[in-house]
């Protein structure tokens, strides 16, 4: 028996649909660094390597993060003592900061670099 | 079968409201052949326990040519009971895949060979039945059983889907190809 052409696009569809699936799960895209975004009982995704601005709505108001150049910092913050400010930017997977008061967390997950060194002195 | 072809013609008048009488015996006949191929599928292993070969759809993809489409959904429920019933699973948390799978695949395969006409012929619309009903299972086994971790036997899953569809395609082809039996019922239809 011959097939038709729609048989043929069913077949494509499919095949494109498994290969699609293939690299969203095998794809590398799962271990590369990610920022969590912790605030007001939600949590947002990011990936690092994406510049972007992001604004949590917490208790005392709006904490803005931005992520940008494989680096995180709150650029923006309601509370009193600004320390998630002054902490600075974090760019590795385990380090955070935080506004206790406007209970905002951000931190970077993923694949650890291997090989990296975490300080040196002489 | 004879009978309910006489009967088909003395109600060729009003034929809705009498679509489910007229095709009671033709319901009952292939869900008793999806419960004989239940059985069949049953007892050949499987690798993995929803790596199935879907030889159970054979007579619903049959149907779609010749039954209306409440039959035909009548059928795929009557087929997931069946298949049920020969694997002990009725009351388990697997008939609910079995069920959403069956259904999401029926639907496709009905809306199909609608959309498909001429263009379509039985191996593509049992292709698209296939991954449809493996792609929502998939999605239930993320959100009920497994976690994230259900994705990584997605792709292999749904390519075991796409071979099983070509094949149970190809058979039904070439039964509604040769078989009179299947020619008949087409043209009661009619």
């Amino acid at each position: 028996m011959r097939l038709r052409v729609l048989d043929y696009a069913a077949i494509l569809l499919s095949l494109a649909t498994i290969a699609a699936f293939s690299v969203l799960v095998y794809g590398g895209g799962r271990n590369s660094p990610r920022v969590v975004i912790e605030g007001s009982g939600r949590e947002w995704i990011y990936p690092l390597e994406a510049d972007q601005r992001v604004e949590v709505q917490g208790p005392i108001g709006i904490t803005v993060v931005r992520i940008h150049g494989g680096a995180v910092r709150v650029e923006k913050s309601p509370c009193k003592n600004q320390i998630c400010v002054l902490a600075g930017e974090i760019r590795k997977t385990g380090d955070w900061v935080a506004c206790l008061p406007n209970k905002v967390i951000v931190r970077i997950t993923g694949s650890r670099e291997t090989g990296g060194v975490d300080a040196a002195s002489y | 079968m004879r009978r309910a072809t006489e009967s088909d013609a003395s109600r060729r008048g009003k034929p809705a409201a009498d679509a489910g009488r007229r095709y009671f015996n033709l319901t009952a006949f292939l869900s008793a052949f999806c419960l004989f191929l239940s059985t069949i599928e049953y007892m050949i292993p499987k690798p993995l326990p929803f790596m199935r070969l879907g030889i159970a759809n054979l007579p619903i993809i049959l149907a779609l040519d010749i039954m209306p489409v409440p039959q035909v959904l009548l059928l795929v429920l009557l087929k997931v009971v069946c298949q049920s019933l020969v694997s002990g699973s009725l009351f388990s948390y697997i008939f609910l895949f079995s069920f959403a799978g069956s259904f999401a695949s029926g639907l496709v395969m009905i809306a199909a060979r609608k959309a498909g006409g001429k263009a379509i012929s039985f191996v593509g619309v049992s292709v698209l039945g296939a991954v449809a009903s493996n792609l929502v299972q998939i999605v239930l086994a993320r959100y009920f059983i497994f976690g994230e971790s259900a994705w990584y036997i997605g792709p292999p899953f749904v390519a075991v889907g796409l071979a099983t569809g070509i094949l149970l395609g190809l058979f039904c082809e070439e039964f509604a190809r040769r078989s009179t039996w299947y020619a008949s019922m087409k043209g009661a239809r009619r």
